[in-house]
C-alpha cells in the first residue's frame, strides 16, 4: 500500500468518523428517555425501600412452582430485563415460570445499620412466606444472581425446607482464589475504615472499582467504539442502555457491606462453614434440594472457580453446572445465551417438579 | 535540595516559635473575650506581636463580618424555631476570628504569600505549593513543563469532594484516574522517571518535620480544637505520601505499557501489520496498555499501595468530619451521627416490630387454634346440654316413677304390715284359740280322765261286778269287757303326755298338738264308743 493510498483511507476514515459522530450526536439528542426493565410487573409485597414484584404471566402453561429471582445490592435488576429481545425475565415467562423478584431498592444514610440479617433472614424470608402463602405451598424456586446468589445460597442452607430447587448464576461463593482483582483488593483493603469513614459507602466509589477491572477498555475504547455505532438509533439506544445500568449503583449498606467484604471476601468463612447471620451459623451442607449452578467462563467479577466451588459444598447429590462461553454481564445481554439459557433452566426445573 | 531542606526547616521553627507566642498571647486575649470585654480589640492585641500580625484590626472586621452574617443567617433559618436564649448561645464570632487570625497572620519565609490570608484559602494547600513552585525551587525543576500546582489542585478538589462537596456527575476514583493520568502524561512528555521518587522523598522530610511542630504540646483555651486542626495537617501529609506513592506506581507502569505499545507496534510494522485504520491503532493502545496494567493491578504490591491511599483519604475525611461536627454541634443542624443513631434506633424498632408481627403471627395461629377448640367445645357443650337435659328429664322420671313404686311400695309395704298385723291378730288369735282350745282340750281331756277314771271306775266297778257275775254265772262275758278296757288304759297313759312335752306357739303345731288331743280324744272316745258299742256304759 502506498502513501496515498493510506492517506486516502485515512481521509475516508476520518470522513465516516465525522459523519457517524454528527449522526450520532443527532441521535443522542432524539434519543429521549432510555427506560429499561418495561416487562410488565405488580408490585406485591413490600417493606420500606425493599419491594417484591411478580411479572405478568406469557405463557398459558404456568409451572406450579413459582420463581423467586434475588439479585445482587451492588447494582440494578434492571440488567435482567435490559431491553425486550435482551430479557432473561421474559424469556423465563415464555417458558412458563412464574416470576417474582426481589428489588433491594436504593439505600440511603437510613440503612447505615442495616445487616445481612434483616435482608436475608427478615426480607427474604418474608417474601418466600409471602409466595408460598399465595399459592398455598411449602417451598419456591430460588434463583440468585452474583450477590443474589451468595444471599441464596445462605437463605437455603438455612431455610432448605423452603427452597425447592435452587440456583446460581454467576454467583461468588468461594473466594479463596485470586483470579479476579476484585477479590484481590477486597483482601487488602480495609474495610471497617471505609464503613466507618462513609456509613453508606458511595455506589460510584464502588462503580469506580469496577471500571477499574479494564481501565483502559471501559474509560477510552468504550466510549471510542461508540462513535462507530452511534449512527444506529437502535445500538445507539442498546448502548445508553448499558451505560445506564453501569453507572445506577445504589449506595451500599455499611454494615452489609461490611460482613460481605470481611467474612466473605478477606476470611472466606462460608465455605468453611464459619459464617454466621443473625447468630445461626450457616452450613453448605444443609442445601439438600437440587442445585443448577451456572456461571461464565470469562468472568472478570466472579471467577468461574468462585462459583462453581459451590457444588463441592453443598449436601444434595442432585447437582449440575452449566456454564457459557461469555463474560459476567454477558451472561445476561447475549443474545446466543439467552436464546438457550431461560429453555435450560425451566428444563431443569421441569424436571423437578 | 539542601536549600529547600534548610528554608523549610527554618519555615516550620519559625511557624512553631509563632504558634506558640501566639497561643499564649491569644489565650489571654480569648479569655477577656470570653469574658465579654468590650472596646477596640485591636487595642488588647499584645504589642510584640506587631511585626507577625498585620492587619490584625483588618482580619478581625473580617471575620467578625463573616460571624455576623452566620448570625444573620442563622436567626432568619431558626429565629422563629429556637428560644432566643437558645439562639444567644451560638456565637460564631469567637471560634471565627480566633484561629483564622492565627492562621492567616503567620510570617512564611522566602517572600511567599501567606496561604492562610483572605483569597489564598488556607484549606488548600495547593496555593500554599504552587508559591512554592513560583520561587523556583530547585525541587520542581525536575517538573520543567509540569504544572504541579494543577496536578496538586485536583488532589485537594478531591479533598473537597471528601469532604462531601462532591460535584454532579464527579467521582473520586474518576478524578484519581484523571489524575493519575495527567501525572503520567507530564511526565512522559518531560522524559522524567525520578518525579515521584522526588516528590515522595520531598513529602516525607516535609512530614517528618510537620510531625515534629504538630506533636508539640498545645496550650490554650482552645487546645483541643487546635489538636484537632493539627491532625487534619498531619492527616492530609499522610494522605500526600501515599499518594506519592501510588503515583510512583502507576508511573513506573505508564512508562512500561508504553515501552510496550510501542514494541508491539515496531513488531507489526516489522511484519507488514501496521495500524493504520485510527480505531485499529486505539485498539492496539488500549490492548497493550491494559495488559501491563492489569498485571500491576493484580499484584498485591498494587492491592497494597491503593489500600494505603485508600486508608490514608479515609482517615483525613473522619478527621475532617469530626471537626465538622464540632463546628456545628451547637447548631440546630442534625450531625450525621445524630442521624446515624436514629437510623440505627429505627432500624431497631423495625426488627423489634418484626419479631412482635411473627410473635403475634404465631399468637394470632394459636389464637386460631383455640377459637376452634373452643366452637368445637361449645358444640360439645350444647350437645352436653341436650344429652343432660335428656338425662334429667330421664331421671326426673325415673324418680317420680321410683317415688310412685315406692309410694307403691309402700303402699304394699303397709297393706302387708296390715296383713301382717292381721296375720299376727290372726295367729295370736288362733294362738289363743288354740290355747283355749288346748285349755278346752286340757280340760275336757281332764273332763274325760275324770269321766275315763270314772268309766274305768266304772269298769272296774262292773268288772267287779261282772266278775261277781260271772263267778257267779259264765267267763264269756269278762273276756268282752276287759277287750275295751286296755285300749282306753293305752290311750290315756301315751297322748296327754306327747301334747305336753311340745308346746309350740304356731298355730299349726298347736293346731297339731289339738288334733293329737283330738286324736286322743277321738280314740278315747272311740275307745269310750267302742266301749259304748260294746255296751258299756260311758256316763
Amino acid at each position: 500500500m502506498n502513501y496515498t493510498q493510506q492517506f486516502q483511507e485515512s481521509m475516508d476514515e476520518f470522513k465516516t468518523f465525522a459523519e457517524n459522530l454528527k449522526k450520532g450526536v443527532e441521535n443522542l439528542a432524539s434519543s429521549g428517555e432510555v427506560k429499561l426493565a418495561q416487562t410488565e410487573k405488580e408490585l406485591v409485597y413490600e417493606d420500606g425501600k425493599r419491594k417484591l414484584y411478580r411479572y405478568q404471566a406469557r405463557s398459558k402453561k404456568i409451572c406450579p412452582v413459582p420463581m423467586l429471582i434475588v439479585y445482587a445490592m451492588v447494582n440494578r435488576y434492571t440488567m435482567l430485563d435490559l431491553q425486550p429481545d435482551r430479557s432473561m425475565i421474559r424469556n423465563l415467562l415464555d417458558q412458563g415460570q412464574d416470576v417474582y423478584l426481589i428489588d433491594w431498592g436504593y439505600a440511603d444514610r437510613m440503612d447505615r445499620h442495616l445487616t445481612m440479617d434483616d435482608l436475608i433472614n427478615a426480607f427474604m424470608d418474608d417474601c418466600i412466606n409471602y409466595i408460598c402463602e399465595q399459592h398455598q405451598i411449602e417451598a419456591v424456586n430460588l434463583l440468585g444472581v452474583c450477590q443474589g446468589g451468595t444471599f441464596s445460597a445462605i437463605y437455603s442452607a438455612l431455610h432448605p425446607e423452603k427452597v425447592k430447587n435452587l440456583i446460581t448464576m454467576v454467583a461468588p461463593i468461594d473466594f479463596a482464589t485470586n483470579d479476579s482483582l476484585l477479590y484481590v483488593w477486597g483482601k487488602a483493603m480495609d474495610v471497617d475504615l471505609l464503613i466507618d469513614a462513609y456509613g453508606i459507602v458511595p455506589g460510584d466509589l464502588m462503580n469506580q472499582s469496577f471500571q477499574m477491572l479494564q481501565p483502559f477498555t471501559l474509560t477510552f475504547q468504550k466510549y471510542l467504539n461508540m462513535v462507530d455505532t452511534m449512527a444506529d438509533s437502535e445500538t445507539l439506544a442498546a448502548f445508553l442502555r448499558m451505560e445506564s445500568w453501569i453507572f445506577d449503583s445504589p449506595d451500599q449498606p455499611g454494615e452489609v457491606l461490611r460482613q460481605n467484604a470481611k467474612d466473605l471476601f478477606q476470611e472466606n468463612k462460608l465455605v468453611k462453614g464459619e459464617f454466621e447471620i443473625g447468630g445461626q451459623r450457616v452450613d453448605l451442607k444443609q442445601i439438600s434440594m437440587p442445585v443448577l449452578c451456572i456461571y461464565a467462563d470469562y468472568d472478570t467479577l466472579v471467577p468461574p472457580v468462585s462459583s462453581k466451588k459451590l457444588l463441592e459444598y453443598v449436601g444434595t447429590k442432585d447437582k449440575q453446572e452449566l456454564s457459557y462461553p461469555v463474560g459476567h454481564v454477558g451472561m445476561f445481554v447475549s443474545g446466543k445465551t439467552q436464546s438457550t439459557l431461560a429453555p435450560r433452566i425451566s428444563e431443569w426445573l421441569n424436571q423437578r417438579i | 535540595m539542601q536549600d529547600f531542606f534548610k528554608q523549610q526547616a527554618e519555615w516550620l521553627k519559625t511557624w512553631q516559635e509563632q504558634q506558640q507566642n501566639l497561643t499564649k498571647q491569644y489565650a489571654a486575649w480569648g479569655e477577656g473575650l470570653a469574658q465579654g470585654a468590650p472596646g477596640d480589640f485591636s487595642q488588647q492585641v499584645p504589642g510584640n506581636f506587631e511585626e507577625l500580625v498585620k492587619a490584625q484590626q483588618e482580619l478581625f472586621e473580617q471575620f467578625t463580618g463573616f460571624g455576623q452574617q452566620m448570625q444573620q443567617n442563622l436567626q432568619q433559618l431558626w429565629g422563629d424555631k429556637l428560644p432566643s436564649e437558645l439562639l444567644r448561645q451560638f456565637n460564631f464570632n469567637l471560634l471565627q476570628e480566633f484561629y483564622k487570625n492565627w492562621l492567616g497572620n503567620m510570617k512564611f519565609p522566602g517572600g511567599m504569600s501567606n496561604p492562610f490570608m483572605p483569597g489564598q484559602n488556607w484549606t488548600d494547600p495547593a496555593s500554599f505549593l504552587n508559591d512554592f513552585m513560583k520561587n523556583e525551587h530547585p525541587f520542581f525543576s525536575t517538573f520543567s513543563n509540569f504544572n504541579m500546582a494543577d496536578e496538586v489542585q485536583k488532589i485537594f478538589g478531591m479533598f473537597g469532594m471528601l469532604q462531601g462537596t462532591k460535584m454532579p456527575g464527579g467521582d473520586l476514583f474518576s478524578q484519581l484516574f484523571t489524575t493519575y493520568q495527567g501525572f503520567f502524561n507530564q511526565l512522559a512528555n518531560t522524559g522524567s522517571s525520578k518525579g515521584f521518587d522526588k516528590l515522595l522523598e520531598t513529602f516525607n522530610s516535609w512530614k517528618e518535620q510537620s510531625d515534629k511542630y504538630l506533636l508539640a504540646p498545645q496550650v490554650g483555651i482552645n487546645r483541643e480544637t487546635a489538636q484537632d486542626f493539627s491532625k487534619i495537617i498531619s492527616l492530609s501529609l499522610a494522605y500526600f505520601e501515599s499518594f506519592a506513592k501510588m503515583g510512583k506506581l502507576i508511573e513506573e507502569t505508564a512508562r512500561k505499557s508504553g515501552n510496550r505499545f510501542q514494541a508491539k507496534l515496531v513488531e507489526r510494522s516489522l511484519n507488514n501489520e501496521p495500524p493504520i485504520k485510527f480505531t485499529d491503532f486505539c485498539n492496539l493502545w488500549t490492548k497493550e496498555n491494559e495488559a501491563v496494567f492489569l498485571e500491576v493491578f493484580g499484584s498485591e504490591g498494587f492491592a497494597n499501595t491503593q489500600a494505603d491511599l485508600a486508608s490514608a483519604g479515609l482517615r483525613l475525611k473522619m478527621q475532617i468530619d469530626k471537626l465538622v461536627e464540632k463546628m456545628i454541634d451547637q447548631t440546630p443542624i442534625a450531625l450525621k451521627r445524630d442521624v446515624d443513631l436514629a437510623a440505627g434506633e429505627i432500624m431497631q424498632l423495625k426488627r423489634d416490630l418484626r419479631q412482635s408481627r411473627k410473635q403475634q403471627a404465631v399468637l394470632a395461629a394459636e389464637c386460631r387454634i383455640a377459637q376452634d377448640a373452643a366452637a368445637a367445645n361449645e358444640a360439645r357443650f350444647v350437645q352436653m346440654e341436650a344429652a343432660l337435659t335428656k338425662a334429667q328429664t330421664l331421671a326426673e322420671n325415673a324418680e317420680k316413677t321410683t317415688r310412685e313404686e315406692v309410694a307403691a311400695s309402700e303402699k304394699r309395704f303397709k297393706q302387708m304390715e296390715a296383713a301382717l298385723a292381721k296375720a299376727q291378730t290372726l295367729a295370736e288369735n288362733a294362738e289363743k284359740t288354740a290355747k283355749e282350745e288346748v285349755a278346752a282340750g286340757d280340760k275336757r281331756f281332764k273332763q274325760m280322765e275324770a269321766t275315763l277314771t270314772k268309766v274305768q271306775s266304772l269298769a272296774e266297778h262292773a268288772e267287779k261286778s261282772a266278775k261277781d257275775t260271772v263267778a257267779r254265772p259264765s267267763t264269756s262275758v269278762e273276756a268282752v269287757a276287759a277287750a275295751p278296757k286296755k285300749t282306753a288304759a293305752t290311750a290315756t297313759k301315751k297322748t296327754p303326755a306327747a301334747a305336753g312335752q311340745k308346746t309350740t306357739k304356731t298355730t299349726a303345731q298347736k293346731a297339731s298338738k289339738t288334733t293329737a288331743k283330738k286324736t286322743a280324744t277321738t280314740t278315747a272316745k272311740k275307745a269310750s264308743g267302742t266301749k259304748k258299742s260294746s255296751g258299756s256304759p260311758t256316763k
